[in-house]
């Protein structure tokens, strides 16, 4: 009696210690953007005084987190978009097409999983600075320089391959039959047969995209085109924004990966379930 | 306008030839059935008159047209798959008139060829509901009804009724050829299973090995097999064989045993000492109330019956020996029973080569 009463205690100990180490700093976070009292910097505030939205209008106006907030949905819209389509277009031909060097492309693809980001920034922004020959100009300072970089995504092709490979092939002979050319065959068979994947892969490549910190630093030093990463960054250094300001900012910043991963849920589940059972 | 015709086609992956210089020709019109063991190289033909798989030489010719390098959708054929290969995320009726979507046909058509190719097949009633959603014998029809709906000059069965149960093989197996019966497009049919073969085909064409083993009509095969092959393959129960040796002197044939004599059919002179298999269909022996000369005596091991029909398989000198029946058995197990042969319908094939031997006197 004494030593199951003694274990339960423990056991809601070991719990509570996870939760408040899991949980604590969101809630000081959560509780810091709301409060009306202002803090010092370093501060934070685990009991909710004040509530305000204040903290929200000050971060998103005056310090012109609008202006980045909307830098970082032009990039991971156009991003994403991209990210996904390319590594549609590459798993299908991975997966469904016998051509020679194949076994050498996979390889190099997966290659660049290895290579920390660090190791290829320098040579990544001598590249950027280059002016491309037709237009005239480089990607350097712009959209695009954050964009471009994050287009090719091993994680997704592989994640994509892996699903068309379980597509059974007499589908696609059947629609080789009633007359589908490849990009009907790839249209109207495979993606729609590969959905979940895609939601999986397009929450992956949202948030990885969202969360870029590196490129975007290195990409632009334009400060009406940073990204919020890059601006929360900058932000976080400047004495005069208290810690209210800082975590309202940071919640603003947090918002889309939640919002996009709660409305793709179910995809997203599927796709990592399916992606455990077929290996 | 849909005979197919192949001409010394053959078909290598890698090192291994799968088809070997085979040459067939189907009519218009003609339900063709290619059957073989596994392996025979049945399916692989039937995707290279499809276009799924390249002929590495020789030539297809659908319909005059020569089409042995166009793409699938330009063969003017349609298939139907082992697996039916229906497009899970799409409804019945999305199935059924994909190719006609893809051919960009009016949107009236597309309706009026589903509904037709529907009600054709008892799909009324399903057509908004998606594959995941029907039986086994559903999914067929619609991969069934989605050839129709193109209304192409060939149709081509990979296996479709292996995935039914035995009751809904028979029906579907109706089904099909009653359809054929009525549009009388030229149909190229694969299966193993011969009871499939000899109900459906017009023609069969068995292969071995990736060769032509032999083509003809159900009972030519049956009745005139060239091979040992075709003559075991073909017919259920199978044939019975035993090895003999022909004795000109008395007129008979010599089974392995020494001492059981069969008298030996007209037509075979010329042969005397030769070693041959004699080839019997169960149906062609009859248990007779009392030992005779010319006739097998065996021992019963088992009686099958499956009400229409019964099987009496007996041990004998010379091997197992099957005899079949429209009568119900009255032998018990271990009687002792004499066997007698219908002459005329004893086969024989020359042991060294398994071809076999025909006699003067047939001309078939």
């Amino acid at each position: 009696m004494t030593s199951s009463f003694s274990s339960r205690v423990a056991k809601i100990i070991l719990y509570a210690v996870i939760v408040v180490t899991f949980v604590g700093p969101f809630w000081a976070t959560l509780v810091t953007a709301f409060s009306g009292v202002s803090l010092k910097p370093g501060q934070l505030t685990l009991i909710p005084q004040s509530p305000t939205l204040e903290n929200f209008r000050i971060a998103i106006f005056q310090m012109k987190v609008w202006q980045y907030l909307l830098n970082s949905t032009i990039v991971v819209i156009f991003g994403t978009i991209l990210q996904v389509s390319v590594s549609a277009l590459a798993a299908y031909a991975l997966a469904r097409k016998k051509f020679r060097g194949a076994a050498v492309v996979s390889l190099f693809i997966l290659c660049t999983l290895m290579l920390p980001e660090e190791v290829i920034a320098i040579p990544l922004y001598l590249v950027m600075q280059k002016e491309i020959p037709i237009l005239g100009m480089s990607i350097y300072n712009t959209y695009l320089a954050m964009i471009l970089p994050v287009v090719g995504w091993a994680f997704s092709i592989f994640m994509l391959t892996e699903f068309m490979r379980a597509v059974p092939m007499e589908l696609e002979e059947a629609a080789r039959i009633d007359g589908a050319n490849e990009w009907q065959v790839f249209v109207n068979v495979i993606l729609p047969l590969v959905r979940p994947a895609l939601g999986t892969v397009t929450i992956f490549g949202f948030i990885m995209i969202w969360d870029q910190y590196l490129l975007p630093l290195i990409a632009v030093n334009d400060k009406d085109l940073m990204t919020l990463p890059v601006a929360l960054g900058s932000l976080r250094v400047d004495d005069t924004i208290t810690p209210n300001i800082l975590t309202a900012a940071t919640l603003v910043a947090m918002a889309p990966s939640v919002i996009v991963y709660l409305a793709l849920q179910r995809q997203f589940n599927r796709g990592i379930m399916a992606g455990a059972v077929k290996g | 306008m849909g005979a197919v015709s192949l001409q010394g086609v053959s078909k290598s992956f890698g090192a291994v030839d799968v088809i070997k210089d085979v040459s067939i020709d189907i009519n218009e019109g003609e339900f063709c059935v290619l059957i073989g063991p596994s392996g025979s190289g049945k399916s692989t033909l039937l995707r290279m008159i499809a276009g799924l798989e390249t002929a590495t030489d020789g030539s297809i010719h659908i319909g005059g047209r020569d089409v042995t390098e166009l793409p699938p959708k330009d063969r003017d054929i349609a298939m139907v798959f082992q697996s039916y290969a229906l497009y899970p995320q799409m409804t019945v009726r999305e199935n059924m008139s994909f190719a006609l979507r893809l051919a960009g046909r009016p949107k009236e058509e597309i309706q009026k060829k589903t509904d037709e190719a529907a009600q054709m097949l008892g799909l009324e009633k399903l057509l908004d509901r998606l594959p995941k959603e029907l039986s086994g014998g559903q999914r067929q029809r619609v991969a069934m009804g989605r050839a129709i709906v193109r209304n192409p000059s060939v149709f081509l069965f990979d296996e479709p009724l292996s995935n039914l149960d035995a009751k809904l093989r028979s029906q579907v197996r109706g089904e099909i050829r009653d359809l054929h019966h009525r549009w009388r497009t030229t149909s190229v049919y694969v299966t193993h299973d011969q009871v499939e073969a000899m109900t459906m085909g017009e023609k069969i064409v068995v292969l071995r090995d990736g060769r032509v083993e032999q083509a003809g009509t159900p009972l030519s095969l049956y009745d005139y097999p060239d091979s040992v092959f075709v003559a075991t393959f073909i017919g259920s129960p199978a044939i019975n064989m035993f090895e003999a040796k022909i004795d000109e002197t008395s007129g008979t044939l010599i089974l392995a045993d020494g001492s059981t004599r069969i008298p030996l059919p007209s037509g075979y002179a010329g042969h005397d000492g030769k070693n041959v298999l004699l080839g019997i269909r169960p149906e062609y022996l009859e248990v007779a109330p009392t030992a005779h000369i010319g006739f097998l005596n065996a021992r019963v091991h088992a009686v099958e019956t499956t009400g229409s029909d019964t099987v009496v398989i007996c041990d004998s000198a010379v091997g197992q020996i099957l005899v079949s029946s429209k009568s119900r058995s009255t032998h018990s197990n271990g009687e002792q029973i004499s066997l007698s042969l219908a002459s005329e319908k004893i086969l024989l094939f020359d042991k060294a080569t398994e071809r076999r031997m025909v006699p003067t006197t047939q001309t078939t």
